[in-house]
């Protein structure tokens, strides 16, 4: 049996443990391994630079870097050699974390016995070399498909538009018997684009490369829908078409696509088997599930087909006519669109006299809803090693908008704000669920950001939305927000957090202390009003700069409004004195001033400092005082 | 009047050239381009009214193509027709949701669709 040999970077700055795992290492007999040990993160990139390692071994604590940022350091430059982490630290926590960064393992230094060690690391590498395969194989999968749609479809664009273009006449007058063929030829390239569309469509399920896009929407109105779809061919085949979907909105939360897809097929198939009687669809609740019919009084289906009439490429007897033939796939792809929705579907037939098709779809609260968010979201992190948080915007006086503004006006309110959360959030997941007035949004962390800029970057993302509907700030909302893993790792526990997390905006809003500074009384009390008006109530007043500094020596406001021309000390030196102090240099300012330097106004510009002119008008006032509280 | 000027954009060849003849048909005056850098360029010289664009590209892809127009404050408000065999034709954009920005129309298409669409978006 020949000797493996297995190159490891072991990063470790004590050199007692460095020697103890050496020893570890060097003590097996049938692996070689080839050891280079570094003392610190920088010297590790250097020699992962020079050399391919199979596994890295990493100490949790180091000279010039800690813990995960160690792990996102080196993932970065080599993001496919496994890292085993070696700690002393037992908290369950930190192993969470490490372990959804990425590492493949971590061991306890003090438990740390040889054969233990040398498994891991046969393991780690093991490990990572599937996930690599796997990642692999999604990604080719994912080219598969769409390079088939690229090399399908592109051929049968050309085709068609050049008979398009000749059938148009833009290329010259045709006569009849052309015009006959051409349209014949139309037909079929159609026939053959749905054809196309059925296979990349089991092909997608297959690959696992379909991802529902579920909504709350009212089935009855897919429903008619389709039916006002298939009327002209109803019509011409003389079938009566029949609707029982009562009068009360049926509502689901599904694929609207997907759904309709699947009563296209349904009514499809009945009208095509269909030769004379009706076609009734309904649609009706059964308890904690709709459902929903396609009957019809045509051939029906012979018994024995009744088991494998949902299966791929079968297809019950010789269909004839133009447009008829279809792929077999219909049904397969409608049964596993109701079952990736956690539905069912089944058939009765009655040779000769009639079929019906029912399918079942669950139906959910929005509370479940959020639960399956946040449990999606897990698992998808989980995969890919990601931190990531929940975000849960509660809106809270709904009623009282419906009263002052109508219902109409205040569900188009909603839908805007939502509207707006969702462009502001690019590369977030938003959820509205109009029915609980919340919307709850999904994102990873930047690791270059951190947790505590993304979350003020997103409230202040929220309130601009807020903003840019006209009617400003008639919602009071509450934020709620957790971070996996850090929060939890399980869905419950994460889902009671935001719930604790969450404080109510106007609870804030009494919360914080505005000072205004103006040597004027008149626009203090201009000022005053304003901040009153949008609910402020805790406001402190200066009339020059020596008594700012005064009242701060005993508190310190949330945000000052600073006015620039004053006597004894003006706004310039106040704003100096206040860059000085450790406790006040942070505070937010907005400068309400006539004329502000050149070179002052670029100063401020960098620091964050808001600047307004005089005369101002109070929209102005509102919209910085609400965006930075 | 002005006739509105159209910018094309697919790596085929054909479908370029059998676009072209439909727009120009129905009196549109037609940019064409086979890439994406080709379209940057083009947008740059010739500002068109309206970009109709493929997404599967070899370079850089439509989509990109598409992010770089909407950052850019000069041709933001171009409105684009996402040409795509990418999806089928029970995903394309519904009449009602265009307002303008970003339609898509599956291929193979139908011619009819595609016309109605542009004078849509151009009308606004």
């Amino acid at each position: 049996m020949e000797n493996k040999v297995i190159k490891v970077l072991l990063v470790e700055d004590n050199q007692i443990d460095a020697q103890i795992t050496k020893e570890i290492l060097a003590a097996s007999l049938t692996i070689h391994f080839e050891v280079l040990h570094v003392i610190s993160l920088e010297k590790a990139l250097k020699a992962l630079k020079k050399e391919k390692y199979e596994v890295i071994l990493l100490d949790y604590l180091l000279p010039d870097s800690m813990g995960i940022d160690t792990i996102v350091a080196i993932q970065e430059k080599v993001p496919t050699i496994p890292i085993l982490v070696l700690t002393w630290t037992e908290d369950e926590k930190i192993i969470d974390q490490v372990i959804n960064k990425g590492a493949q393992d971590l061991l306890i230094k003090g438990e740390m016995l040889a054969g233990s060690l040398i498994r891991s690391i046969s393991y780690a590498i093991e490990r990572q070399q599937m996930l690599e395969s796997l990642k692999q194989l999604d990604r080719l999968k994912s080219e598969f498909v769409s390079s088939v749609s690229h090399e399908l479809r592109t051929p049968l664009t050309t085709i068609r538009e050049g008979v398009s273009l000749v059938l148009d006449e833009v290329l010259g007058k045709i006569n009849n018997e052309q015009r006959e063929f051409l349209n014949i030829a139309l037909s079929d390239i159609d026939r053959l684009g749905r054809i196309i569309n059925d296979l990349l469509d089991i092909a997608k399920l297959e690959a696992g490369k379909v991802e529902l896009k579920r909504e709350f929407f009212d089935i009855r109105n897919v429903i008619k829908k389709v039916k006002a779809s298939f009327a002209p061919k109803m019509e011409d085949k003389g079938l009566e078409f029949r609707l029982k979907i009562g009068t009360e909105p049926m509502e689901v939360y599904a694929d609207k696509d997907r759904i309709c897809q699947v009563l296209v097929n349904l009514v499809g198939n009945a009208i095509k088997f269909t030769q004379k009687g009706y076609i009734e669809i309904g649609v009706e609740n059964a308890g904690n599930m709709l459902q929903c019919w396609v009957l019809d009084t045509g051939d029906g289906i012979k018994e024995k087909d009744l088991n494998t009439i949902f299966a791929r490429f079968h297809q019950v007897g010789k269909i004839s006519g133009v447009g008829g033939a279809g792929t077999g796939l219909g049904l397969a792809i409608t049964k596993e669109i109701m079952e990736m929705h956690k539905g069912s579907i089944a058939v009765e037939s009655i040779w000769k006299k009639g079929s019906n098709f029912v399918f079942s779809l669950p139906l959910y609260t929005e509370e479940q809803i959020v639960e399956e968010i946040v449990e999606k979201e897990i698992e998808k992190m989980k995969k890919e090693g990601l931190s990531f948080f929940i975000f849960d915007c509660q809106l809270h006086n709904f009623e009282e908008v419906l009263e002052k503004r109508g219902k109409s006006m205040a569900l188009r309110l909603m839908e805007k704000f939502f509207n707006e959360v969702e462009t502001l959030m690019p590369h977030g997941r938003c959820f509205p669920l109009l029915k609980s007035k919340r919307i709850v949004v999904a994102k990873e962390i930047d690791p270059v950001l951190g947790i505590n800029s993304e979350v003020v970057l997103l409230k202040k993302k929220m309130k601009s939305a807020l903003l840019k509907i006209k009617e400003e700030r008639c919602f009071d909302f509450s934020f709620g927000h957790v971070v996996y893993p850090v929060d939890g790792i399980k869905t419950e526990v994460l889902l009671k957090k935001i719930e604790e997390n969450k404080i109510s905006e106007s609870e804030e809003r009494l919360n914080k202390c505005i000072m205004i500074v103006d040597d004027e009384p008149l626009i203090r009390g201009i000022l005053r009003d304003i901040l009153e008006r949008i609910g402020y109530n805790d406001i402190l007043e200066a009339g020059n700069g020596c008594e700012v500094l005064d009242i701060m020596e005993e508190r310190i406001p949330d945000l000052l409004i600073l006015d620039i021309s004053m006597p004894k000390m003006n706004g310039y030196e106040v704003i100096g004195r206040l860059k000085e102090s450790e406790k006040m240099k942070n505070i937010p300012i907005i400068i309400v001033s006539q004329q502000i330097k050149e070179d002052k106004l670029e100063e401020y510009l960098q620091k964050d400092i808001v600047v307004v002119n005089k005369p101002f008008i109070p929209e102005d006032i509102e919209k910085f005082v609400f965006l930075i509280l | 009047m002005d006739k509105k000027k159209i910018l094309i954009v697919d790596d085929e060849q054909q479908i370029v050239q059998l676009i072209t003849t439909r727009l120009k048909y129905k009196g549109y005056e037609v940019i064409q381009a086979y890439n994406g850098n080709e379209c940057l360029q083009k947008v740059k010289n010739v500002k068109p009214d309206l970009i109709i664009l493929d997404i599967m590209m070899p370079g850089i892809d439509g989509n990109v193509v598409a992010d770089k127009l909407k950052h850019d404050p000069a041709t933001a408000n171009i409105p684009i027709i996402f040409l795509t065999c990418l999806i089928k034709k029970e995903e394309e954009t519904e009449s009602q949701n265009i307002v303008g920005g970003n339609i898509f129309i599956a291929k193979p298409f139908n011619s009819e669709k595609l016309i109605e669409v542009i004078e849509q978006l151009l009308a606004k």
